[in-house]
């Protein structure tokens, strides 16, 4: 058994009606840590998912509950040891600003319409087939926090597949990556689409199948 | 999509230097084109057949009607060409402000992505030679003692007892091949061309073929029989599921093959909507094996 090749977060792969929709500009809060499942102090990083907040920013979205949009970009993020707004290709956790031109944006794909690719969190399946029997159920998140590399590591828990509707993304296929080299190794990448939405209208979720 | 975000070291001109993948000369460096036959397919499918001629003559007697023997077609082996894509995204500020556009030839990484795909692609068949969940013609995978044959009866083309790479194993190779029925089930000797490997055996191989006089320990000057052989190298990058596992391709015809039904093709396009230059690359192609006594496999 070899692992295929592990790649970050929760990617866009295609629109689910036509071409990908367009980014959003999402305002992080000042001050913001992101801490996923109280594993660890992270960035916020691209390809990670978050939610709305009631203050008009973004959050990183739990394990288990809803999804807003995966962060894209970032648009801009104050550097307070040079004083000025920096580009950047992840929001620091607890970036501080105090005016609007120094806001920390990030770009937020809403998941809305929206296919994307993630990685299997474990050989739950060893063969084709065996993944694609899953095809159709919901599964939350896991997260598996590095707080070396200050990254989330947001991928599926195949474990947890089920018809349930309250399970947050659903498996559409098993993507058609050459990524996936080995189904009995780690890191098998899966096209989702989100199940539990935070969003206008809000999805409460489907039954899978 | 590719944003200034994504690049935000590159918008101001103090990088020394920009590592990245090496791009030069992609299509030298796959490996598939060594071991694969590799050519072209004209149609969304292609089918291979097979025909098992006559056999033996059988003595006639004087006056006496000679006996009959029959022509008979065997399996079918379709390729059909699929699809490959890839696109990148690039918003129009991100061109205008990175200063090191040379780091980032899209239509160039592109380029190398399809040809490793191809050669990742054409690895899974050595990968998967023992998955019986990827099949050929005659429903049995690429490595097997159950091959089948048009007129009965069966052949193998995978080494009973696995060796490790040595000169006793290439001997037993070559003794297997050299008794290897034919399409019409009559011994046809089969010779071995090249020798295919996950690039982690490339030193022991080194050493088993380059030596003239025997590589192991015993007798250092016997003749190397392996050397003697005449054998090409084929390391296989992309060849990871295992560490001991190793074929040999030999000299029949339409073993593995490659078909290109459309070989890499870029566009590049602008979304005026969304002020963003998009870079595709499309590829068509299938692969497989038709006659298993191309390639003869040791799953040691």
């Amino acid at each position: 058994m070899a692992n295929n090749v592990g790649v970050y977060g929760i990617r866009p792969a295609t629109g689910k009606y036509a071409s990908s929709k367009n980014p959003l500009t999402k305002i992080v809060a000042t001050a913001y840590q992101a801490n996923p499942g109280s594993a660890g102090n992270v960035d916020l990083n691209i390809f990670d998912p978050v939610i709305r907040v009631s203050d008009g920013s973004v959050a990183i979205a739990t394990a288990t509950g809803a999804t807003f949009g995966v962060i894209v970009g970032v648009k801009q993020v104050y550097n307070s040891g040079i004083g000025a707004i920096s580009p950047s290709n992840k929001v620091p956790g607890g970036t501080a600003w105090t005016t609007i031109d120094r806001q920390t944006q990030v770009l937020v794909l809403p998941v809305y319409g929206q296919y994307f690719e993630i990685d299997a969190d474990a050989a739950t399946a060893t063969t084709l087939a065996g993944w694609q029997a899953f095809i159709g159920e919901n599964c939350n998140l896991s997260y598996t926090v590095n707080t070396t590399e200050a990254k989330a590591y947001p991928r599926l828990a195949t474990a947890s597949h089920n018809t349930t509707n309250t399970l947050p993304w659903n498996i559409v296929d098993v993507s058609p990556t050459m990524l996936n080299q080995d189904y009995s190794g780690l890191y098998v990448k899966l096209i989702v689409q989100a199940n539990v939405i935070d969003d206008v209208p809000v999805s409460a979720g489907s039954t899978g199948v | 999509m590719l944003s200034t975000a994504d690049i935000f070291r590159l918008l101001k001109p103090f990088i020394e230097t920009v590592v990245t993948d090496d791009m030069d000369g992609v299509q030298g460096k796959v490996a598939f084109t060594k071991y694969m036959n590799v050519d072209t397919m004209d149609d969304a499918y292609v089918d291979d057949t097979e025909i098992a001629g006559t056999r033996l003559l059988a003595e006639k007697s004087e006056g006496a009607e000679m006996q009959l023997d029959h022509v008979k077609m065997g399996n079918l082996k379709r390729y059909t060409a699929r699809t490959y894509a890839l696109k990148v995204v690039l918003t129009k500020e991100a061109q205008e402000d990175n200063k090191y556009m040379e780091a980032i030839p899209v239509a160039r990484m592109l380029k190398k992505s399809a040809w490793v795909t191809a050669d990742v692609f054409s690895a899974l068949i050595l990968a998967r030679a023992t998955n019986t969940s990827y099949l050929g013609g005659d429903s049995q995978p690429l490595a097997s003692a159950s091959h089948t044959m048009p007129h009965g009866g069966t052949f193998s083309n995978t080494m009973a007892t696995p060796m490790s790479p040595s000169v006793a194993a290439l001997m037993q190779v070559r003794s297997a091949l050299s008794q290897m029925p034919g399409v019409n089930g009559i011994i046809s000797p089969v010779m071995a061309e090249k020798v295919v490997f996950p690039i982690v055996q490339q030193s022991i191989w080194d050493i088993l073929l380059g030596s003239e006089k025997s590589p192991e320990a015993g007798n250092f000057t016997a003749i190397n029989v392996a050397y003697q052989m005449g054998l090409e190298k084929v390391p296989v990058h992309h060849w990871t599921n295992t560490t001991t596992e190793w074929g040999v391709v030999t000299d029949q015809d339409d073993g593995l093959k490659f078909k290109w039904r459309k070989k890499p093709e870029g566009s590049t396009w602008m979304d005026n909507d969304n002020t963003t230059i998009k870079f595709g690359i499309r590829a068509r192609w299938d692969g497989g094996w038709t006659n298993a006594r191309g390639y003869y496999h040791v799953a040691a």
